[in-house]
C-alpha cells in the first residue's frame, strides 16, 4: 500500500518535473536566443565579432565605441583602429604586441617630427627581485629605448639609481611607475608574465 | 519508472549545462581599449565644443612615443598639459604637426573635437580608469 502511494507521488512529481523541465528550457533558450543576438544588432563594418578590437577580433565602429559622438560628420572620415592594426602581432593575452610590430618592420614610426633624428637604444635589463611570491620581474631596456628616450622616465619616474624606487603593484595599478603607461598605452599590469617572467632561485618560497 | 528517472537526471544535466551556456553568453565582456583612445576635455565643453578625442595608437604607429612625449613636451597625463587652440596656432602641442605642413591643419575641427559632450578628460579603458578613479572626476570639476 505504502509502495503503491509512493508509486504514485513519484508518477505525478515526475510528470511534473518533465512540464517544469520543458518550460524552464523554453525559457532559457528563449533567453539565450535574446543574449546571442543582441550582439548581432550592433554588427558594424567588421563582421567577424563585436566588442572590442583589443580582445582578439573583436571589433566596434568608431561612432559605437561610446567616446566618439555619433551625430559628428568628421566620425566618418576617421580611420577605424581595426583597419589600421589588423595584422600586428600579439600576445597570447590578445593583446598588441607593439614592439614585435616595430621590430618585424611592420611600422616605422618617425623618431622625430621629420624622421631625421637618431633613437639611443640601450640594451641592458634589470632584475627586480622584490616580488614576494611571484617570479621576479625582467626588466628590459631595449624594447622601451626604441620607442622612448632616457628623460621620458629618468629621474622623474624611476630615479636611476638601484633600489630607489619603491615600485609596487597597487601603485602600478594607480597610474605610478609602471603604470605611467602600462595600462593605458602599452599593455596592462594583468599580464603577469610578460614582467614577472625569470625564475626564482627557489620555488615556492618567500625569498629576499 | 527507473527509465523515467534515469531520464530526468539527464535532464538535469542538459538543464545544467544549459545554465552555464547561457552564464558564459550573458558574461559581460570587458572591453580592454589599451591603444588608448584619450578624452580630452579640460575647456571644450566650457567652450560649446565636443571635447577631444585623440587616438593614441594612431599617432604611435607614425610617431615613436619621444617625438611627443620628449621633443614636444607632452605630458604623461591626459589633461595634463593645458592645451588650448591658442597654443596650437602657435605651434605648440599639436599645433607642431597640425599645420597643415607635416599634417592637416586646425580648421578641421570635427576631426579632434569628436567626442560625446560632457564626457569627462580620461584615457577610455585604462587601467586606471576602471580599478582607481572613474572618469576622473575632479577634472571634470575644474573644466565647469
Amino acid at each position: 500500500m505504502s509502495i503503491g502511494y509512493s508509486k504514485s507521488t513519484n508518477w505525478y512529481s515526475a510528470k511534473s518535473n518533465w512540464k517544469l523541465v520543458a518550460l524552464l528550457i523554453f525559457l532559457l533558450v528563449c533567453t539565450s536566443a535574446t543574449v546571442s543576438s543582441a550582439p548581432l544588432t550592433k554588427k558594424g563594418v567588421y563582421e567577424e565579432s563585436t566588442g572590442h578590437f583589443q580582445l582578439q577580433g573583436d571589433v566596434v565602429p568608431i561612432e559605437e565605441d561610446g567616446i566618439h559622438d555619433p551625430n559628428n560628420e568628421a566620425v566618418k572620415i576617421l580611420q577605424p583602429p581595426a583597419e589600421s592594426m589588423l595584422n600586428f602581432p600579439r600576445d597570447d593575452r590578445g593583446v598588441i604586441n607593439w614592439v614585435e610590430t616595430l621590430d618585424s618592420g611592420m611600422i616605422n614610426p618617425r623618431t622625430g617630427l621629420t624622421g631625421e633624428e637618431k633613437m639611443h637604444a640601450v640594451d641592458f635589463d634589470v632584475i627586480f627581485r622584490n616580488t614576494a611570491s611571484m617570479p621576479y620581474v625582467r626588466f628590459p631596456h631595449r624594447p622601451h629605448t626604441i620607442w622612448l628616450t632616457c628623460k621620458n622616465c629618468h629621474p622623474k619616474i624611476f630615479i636611476p639609481q638601484r633600489g630607489s624606487n619603491p615600485v609596487t603593484m597597487a601603485a602600478i595599478m594607480a597610474g605610478e611607475y609602471c603604470g605611467v603607461c602600462h595600462g593605458k598605452v602599452a599593455f596592462p599590469p594583468y599580464e603577469c608574465k610578460r614582467c614577472h617572467r625569470e625564475p626564482r632561485e627557489s620555488v615556492g618560497l618567500r625569498y629576499k | 519508472m527507473k527509465a523515467l528517472t534515469e531520464h530526468s537526471s539527464v535532464w538535469k544535466m542538459a538543464l545544467f549545462g544549459l545554465l552555464v551556456w547561457v552564464g558564459v553568453l550573458s558574461a559581460p565582456q570587458q572591453a580592454q581599449a589599451e591603444y588608448a583612445d584619450v578624452v580630452i576635455n579640460n575647456y571644450a565643453d566650457a567652450a560649446g565644443m565636443r571635447p577631444v578625442v585623440f587616438p593614441h595608437w594612431y599617432h604611435r604607429i607614425r610617431f615613436r612615443c619621444k617625438v611627443c612625449h620628449a621633443d614636444l613636451g607632452f605630458k604623461f597625463k591626459a589633461g595634463g598639459n593645458k592645451i588650448t587652440m591658442a597654443k596650437i596656432i602657435d605651434g605648440k602641442f599639436c599645433g607642431a604637426c597640425h599645420n597643415g605642413e607635416i599634417s592637416w591643419s586646425v580648421e578641421n575641427c570635427g576631426m579632434c573635437h569628436s567626442g560625446i559632450p560632457g564626457t569627462p578628460t580620461h584615457i577610455s579603458g585604462s587601467t586606471v580608469q576602471r580599478l582607481v578613479a572613474p572618469a576622473y572626476k575632479e577634472l571634470d570639476k575644474k573644466a565647469q
